[in-house]
């Protein structure tokens, strides 16, 4: 379902570019993003503040809090001149965040269904001639103006917000298990992310490379390998301590 | 008492990382360290747990442990090599640092240590959290968590000194230092056996550090050697030299660095980094070298 969620979404963002209705695109982005940016704090908002209460809120300035938090953050993502300012990117990093979460609350099963067909897509995507995300690519590197929004600057790359939200979601669900196991994670991700780049470098004629499935594969066998081994050996060779 | 602990377990690494930050490749090669290191424990985990009869035996798993992260070790050495090979490639602009064996070698060590504290003692400390302390029947005189963290000190530096041991080792292909790195190593992990024993850790503890002081003595006379690949005290040559920029310079440097008497170290590396076929004695800045290969490149 999700997956074809998302293939929907593709799809139209390739409609709208290939119609080059530009504006009605953007509208339309940023609505989603201004909603995406919200509405966690609203949902999860009201469970946080009525179980932990950390300090007494109510309801119509947290309200006025969240709306503005949303503008700014639109603001920062949407004007091009704020392209590699601080707070581009941690509006950047916010937005993953907020749809991070939804994916933490899934069962299991699906979270991992979804990630493992979502490698396989970006994979073909992007490598394939007829791949949806390659045109996508190469339309933006022709056209001047890009979608706002959307992609990570790094200084040599540019990181899709999907890709940081697939790895959010694997360290996340990474640490219902153990804390040993999401530092691995975290790890196994960011050297991912160090050979995607490498790749990136070495493979010039390619344009886009898919930096999804290195960090996802990375990520997932230490997931995968850290609870099942390592943890294990670690109790053995900790034993001496407390027995 | 936590905060105690936690600095005295993480302290060295993170003060050393965080005041060296500054410089890009710092980071990037401690966290690429420590990765392997995780690679390692991992792999080391699963041939421990593969071997169902042996599981329960402490020594066996000790040497496997020592084996696979040796082998990790040159795995991440090789890897290191190619990356310097390819450095001046990837990234051309004038004023980058020079991967220098020592600094790079520390602060890869320094990853290496800094994952073995998190895993091994990472989660102690987690659970030392809260009013309580845990004592150990067989060693009623420190705490399990004072114990685990001054011997995760032990191993950081162990980590570092082993890793400027390997890395002049691995430069050289000679066995006799990579063995003497891992019989470091091995003997490290071993002593931790001693921590079975009644009243062991007192024993363990300051022969562990006197075992760290040892491999600090080698490590000081293999850096001290006129034939170690890249020693620090070049630095201020090489600073003068990159802040010029230049090709001229550099080329001269190269030249220089070449008519100066010096052992060819390994000759087939020597003419694999410069690959205009001149075979330049690799004297103690292979950094210098590469400039003048990639400035070559980048005309």
């Amino acid at each position: 379902l999700v997956v074809a969620g998302i293939l929907a979404t593709t799809l139209f963002f390739v409609v709208f570019f290939t119609l080059k209705a530009k504006k009605a695109a953007t509208v339309f982005l940023l609505g989603l993003l201004g909603f995406l940016l919200a509405a966690p704090w609203g949902y999860f908002g009201y469970q946080l503040f009525s179980y932990y209460r950390p300090f007494p809120v109510d309801a119509l300035s947290y309200a006025l809090f969240v709306v503005n938090f949303m503008i700014c953050g639109l603001c920062s993502l949407s004007f091009p001149a704020l392209r590699t300012s601080i707070f581009n990117k941690a509006y950047l990093i916010i937005l993953c965040v907020s749809l991070v979460w939804p994916f933490t609350e899934f069962p299991e099963l699906t979270v991992w269904w979804t990630l493992g067909l979502l490698t396989i897509y970006d994979l073909l995507a992007v490598l394939l001639p007829c791949g949806p995300l390659r045109f996508i690519m190469e339309r933006e590197m022709q056209s001047a103006a890009s979608l706002p929004g959307l992609m990570y600057t790094g200084q040599y790359f540019r990181l899709g917000l999907g890709d940081l939200v697939f790895y959010g979601v694997l360290v996340g669900r990474s640490m219902f298990l153990d804390p040993n196991t999401t530092i691995s994670c975290c790890l196994g991700v960011s050297m991912g992310l160090l050979v995607t780049i490498i790749i990136t470098r070495s493979a010039r004629h390619l344009r886009a490379v898919p930096a999804l499935p290195v960090s996802v594969v990375f990520g997932f066998i230490f997931y995968v390998f850290t609870p099942l081994t390592v943890n294990p050996s670690l109790e053995r060779l900790l034993e001496p301590y407390y027995m | 008492m936590q905060a105690g602990h936690l600095i005295v377990a993480f302290g060295p690494a993170s003060a050393y990382l965080l005041l060296l930050s500054h410089q890009p490749h710092v980071i990037i090669l401690a966290l690429s360290s420590a990765f392997f290191f995780l690679m390692g424990q991992v792999c080391a985990s699963i041939v421990w747990i593969s071997v169902v009869p042996l599981r329960s035996d402490t020594p066996f798993h000790l040497v496997v442990r020592v084996l696979v992260l040796e082998l990790t070790r040159y795995i991440y050495y090789r890897l290191y090599e190619a990356a310097e090979r390819n450095f001046t490639v990837l990234t051309p602009s004038v004023h980058i640092y020079p991967l220098q064996d020592l600094s790079s070698s520390i602060v890869s060590g320094l990853g290496f240590g800094l994952m073995h504290t998190v895993t091994l003692y990472g989660i102690l400390l987690g659970h030392s959290i809260g009013d309580a302390t845990l004592f150990s029947p067989r060693c009623q005189q420190m705490s399990a968590f004072t114990v685990a963290a001054w011997l995760s000190v032990a191993f950081n530096a162990l980590h570092v000194l082993l890793m400027i041991l390997a890395f002049d080792g691995y430069r050289r292909g000679s066995r006799l230092r990579i063995g003497v790195a891992g019989l470091l190593h091995l003997t490290a992990e071993l002593l931790t056996l001693l921590n079975m024993a009644h009243d062991g850790c007192v024993v363990m503890i300051p022969v562990e550090f006197a075992l760290v002081g040892l491999a600090g003595l080698l490590a000081r006379i293999v850096t001290r050697e006129s034939s170690y690949r890249s020693a620090l005290r070049d630095r201020e040559g090489l600073m003068k030299l990159f802040g010029a920029g230049g090709r001229r310079r550099s080329n001269a440097a190269a030249a220089a660095a070449a008519a100066g008497e010096s052992k060819n170290i390994d000759g087939r590396r020597s003419l694999h980094l410069i690959g205009d076929g001149r075979a330049l004695p690799l004297r103690q800045n292979s950094s210098v070298v590469m400039r003048a290969a990639s400035d070559d490149k980048f005309r």
